[in-house]
């Protein structure tokens, strides 16, 4: 193994290992399989919970929601004496603009990391989500008020703070792959790659963590803790794949990442889903998601669907790695 | 079809359309171009003369095919009783036209060419490069008639110059001047055409230093040949020119010792009979022999007269616009070019900006002002900027008045900045540019929001990337040559255009990508 001193690999090595780029993804997988008129049912929070309700699929239960300026000022009266909450902009992409609220001293609001926040200085950021500071094109914008979720204690064990997440990425309703995020001291307590958080991979079939990856670069253990990330056993697996392959058919998207916190007393609780999920998941399985794709694609509609689609997880996980290799 | 195939279809009519629309308007502007710059002529030959014998021929020279001018049009006008054979001789490469009869009494002769001269040619294509056989090289070396080498003028001139270790070209090049400048000029009735006579005297008529100049060629051993042609110009009644060419350095080589040219001829002096004095040469049996040329100017082709008629596929041509307006225009046919390097650079390199054409805006808005003053501006107003909304943060304000303060203040900043750089140096010419301020506002409130969510470290990287973008923007849009071309041929965008799909349909890795997932390959 040599792959440290390497700077680049050529394209043709990456596409032997199934590598998918961003190029192709939006050309061949996205365009291919996302309609446009379905993108609001995972650009707008709202949306998404109401179908996921719909559904039967657990999310945060939604406390209150604003929508106009002048409603910030009743903040407080709506809030009234929760203690933890979360506030977040209905439109917002890769969890920017969410303030997770964990402590209350009467007006002054702690976060989930401990900071804390004056309520004019939430007041203020209420008014800058409405007007869509973070939603996809800076369109006026909405404000979540929802219940904070408590990780499983399985989870908080192994995060340092925030709340770790899952994601799974289905192609045409089957979960292909899946990751759990790790917020870091670098992340700020966010579960967000770019920001240094950590991934590791997730077996479909067992739910156990494997693999792993820290701004692009392979990692075994937590850079905080240096607990190795590997072969940890998710709890509520088969329930988090169940309702993620729910999900995904609800909202007719054929290529599609659906998040996931699992709470300690409900279970799974979908935070959001994304129609352009990213590809760092293929680092954090140190593998390629291109075949795990073709062979979705290969095979016939009947076994692909329904209560059949976990004979095809079964089957994704215990190829050996050479098969992908095609 | 497939999005693909109908990619790939659309791409190649556009690369049509683009080669199409491209090779109709070179074409259409190269003539216009030609009939502007080329000369129509009309050269006429009138022979008179008189057959006393049956055994009589004349050779006429007909006007020579080379580079700068082109024979459109012959008319020869024959006698009915005279044989016509036309012929190119195989040493010297004129162009003959001899006649022959065997019955005696008057003959007139015409000939008609029109002449079509360019101005544009190279020294190389005139001088063509060649080898001279051994026979040739005997036959421009020989002494006969009027080019005695071994007179003794001749030797004496060779006394004078002598060859020591002088080159070819050296050589010549004295001889030329010799020729050109020591002699007087003198009348052929006073017998100045003869070279002994001429050199003797220090006097000589135009045919007196041709002749003289190839006798001393010669007796140099130096081939050398006399050439007889036309000066093309408005004439009556033309008098042939006689001038030289000598052969070194394996090509011919023109000089012309009346007029001083040397090396290359006037586009204008169309050669006819090379080796030779006269345009018509009597072979035998010929008496009274008159010629007489006119050389006539004729008018340019009615396109060119009528290229400022107003007809609406001018609107097609951008050259037509006022002066003034060239420069935004070419600025703005930039552009699409601007935004091609984006794209290269977002979709082919993988290196994000903030903003999308972000970039090219900025770069577009520094080819306005001067670069300088653009960096200077820049770089205050940044700071300015990056500081006022660093204090504006506290205020606690909302998104759209917080933004227009910034503005507010980069204007002001702007306007006293240019107020302080004029009155430093009233002659710098600083010029205030609207455009980069909202760019640069809408800049700094992303970089704000992307270091506030994604960290600061991610912003900057977001911001090199800007930087990297919007400089190469710059040398883009500051090309000006690439500007005027497309101020002429804006079909070139149906490239541009093919590109962007090819580009769109791109489904390769990034650039960034084989370095990101560098840890896949073991």
């Amino acid at each position: 193994m040599n792959n440290s001193k390497r700077f680049w690999a050529w394209p043709d090595e990456l596409h032997r290992r199934g590598i998918l780029g961003i190029n192709q993804r939006n050309l061949d997988v996205i365009f291919e399989c996302n309609q446009r008129a379905y993108y609001p049912r995972v650009d707008n929070k709202l949306l998404t919970k109401e179908i996921c309700q719909a559904n039967g699929i657990k999310v945060p239960e939604t406390y209150f929601i604003i929508t106009e300026h002048s409603e910030c000022r009743r903040f407080i009266d709506m809030v009234g004496d929760r203690t933890e909450f979360v506030v977040k902009p209905s439109s917002g992409a890769a969890g920017r603009g969410i303030v997770v609220v964990a402590g209350r001293l009467g007006n002054g609001f702690f976060t989930s990391s401990g900071r804390l926040i004056e309520w004019t200085d939430l007041r203020h950021h209420l008014s800058t989500i409405i007007s869509g500071l973070y939603s996809l094109g800076g369109q006026a914008d909405s404000v979540i008020v929802e219940r904070r979720i408590v990780s499983h204690p399985l989870l908080k064990s192994i995060a340092v703070e925030g709340t770790p997440d899952i994601r799974v990425i289905l192609y045409r309703g089957v979960p292909v792959m899946a990751m759990i995020r790790l917020p870091t001291k670098m992340s700020g307590g966010r579960a967000n790659l770019h920001q240094g958080a950590i991934a590791a991979a997730i077996e479909l079939n067992t739910g156990r963590t494997y693999g792993g990856v820290c701004r692009d670069r392979a990692i075994s253990t937590h850079p905080d803790t240096n607990f190795p990330i590997a072969g940890i056993e998710l709890p509520n697996w088969k329930d988090v794949l169940e309702e993620a392959m729910k999900l995904s058919d609800a909202l007719e998207m054929g290529y599609v990442g659906i998040d996931f916190v699992i709470d300690a007393d409900t279970g799974p609780v979908v935070l959001e889903a994304n129609a352009r999920p990213g590809l760092a998941i293929q680092l954090a399985h140190r593998e390629g998601i291109m075949p795990r794709l073709k062979f979705i694609d290969s095979l016939p509609l009947a076994d692909r669907t329904g209560e059949n689609r976990w004979n095809v997880i079964d089957s994704i996980t215990t190829k050996s790695s050479d098969f992908w290799r095609v | 079809m497939s999005a693909r195939v109908l990619s790939q279809i659309w791409a190649a009519v556009f690369v049509f359309l683009g080669i199409l629309a491209f090779s109709l308007r070179y074409q259409s502007r190269h003539e216009v171009q030609e009939g502007l710059q080329d000369s129509l002529w009309r050269l006429t030959y009138d022979i008179q003369f008189e057959v006393d014998s049956s055994e009589a021929s004349l050779k006429i020279g007909l006007p020579d095919q080379d580079s700068s001018a082109a024979i459109i049009e012959v008319e020869e006008k024959t006698h009915i009783k005279l044989d016509a054979k036309e012929t190119v001789s195989p040493l010297n490469k004129n162009r003959e036209l001899t006649l022959s009869t065997q019955l005696t009494g008057n003959y007139q002769v015409g000939a008609e060419f029109e002449i079509r001269l360019k101005p544009r040619n190279a020294w190389k294509e005139q001088n063509e490069v060649a080898d001279l056989s051994s026979t040739a090289r005997s036959r421009f070396l020989r002494s006969e008639g009027e080019i005695d080498t071994s007179g003794a003028n001749v030797r004496e001139v060779m006394q004078q110059i002598p060859r020591g270790e002088l080159t070819d070209s050296e050589l010549v090049q004295q001889l030329f001047d010799f020729c050109s400048q020591s002699f007087k000029p003198g009348t052929s009735e006073d017998g100045f055409d003869v070279v002994g006579y001429a050199l003797a005297n220090h006097q000589a008529t135009p045919l007196g230093r041709a002749r003289t100049l190839v006798t001393l060629c010669r007796a140099y051993r130096i081939p050398a040949r006399l050439v007889c042609g036309f000066d093309l110009r408005q004439a009556a009644s033309a008098i042939p020119h006689v001038w030289v060419e000598a052969f070194y350095g394996h090509r011919w080589v023109p000089f012309d010792p009346t007029y001083g040219y040397a090396r290359q001829m006037p586009y204008n002096f169309l050669p006819v009979r090379r080796d030779s004095e006269v345009i018509v040469h009597p072979v035998g049996g010929i008496k009274n022999l008159t010629s007489n040329f006119t050389i006539l100017r004729l008018p340019p082709p009615v396109n060119v007269l009528q290229a400022e008629v107003r007809r609406p596929s001018q609107v097609l041509d951008l050259t037509r616009l006022p002066v003034e307006m060239h420069e935004v225009m070419s600025l703005m046919l930039l552009l699409p070019l601007g935004a091609l390097i984006t794209a290269i650079f977002r979709n082919i390199i993988g290196l994000r900006t903030l903003g999308t054409f972000a970039p090219a805006l900025l770069a577009m808005s520094f080819i306005y002002a001067e670069l300088a003053t653009g960096l200077v501006i820049l770089i205050a107003v940044l700071t300015a900027g990056y500081f006022g909304r660093i204090m504006l943060d506290r205020l606690h304000l909302l998104m759209v008045p917080r933004s227009s303060i910034v503005l507010t203040m980069i204007i002001l900043l702007i306007v006293f900045g240019v107020s302080l750089i004029d009155y430093a140096d009233p002659l710098s010419g600083v010029r205030a540019v609207l455009l980069p301020l909202v760019i640069l506002t809408v800049l700094i409130e992303r970089y704000f929001v992307t270091s506030e969510e994604d960290g600061t470290a991610f912003a900057l990287q977001l911001v090199v990337g800007t930087a990297v973008v919007a400089a190469c923007c710059y040398m883009m849009l500051g090309w000006k040559e690439i500007g005027s071309i497309l101020l002429i041929y804006p079909e070139l965008h149906f490239f541009t255009i093919a590109a962007f799909i090819w580009i769109g349909r791109y489904s390769g890795y990034r650039l960034v990508e084989l370095w990101r997932f560098r840890d896949m390959v073991k």
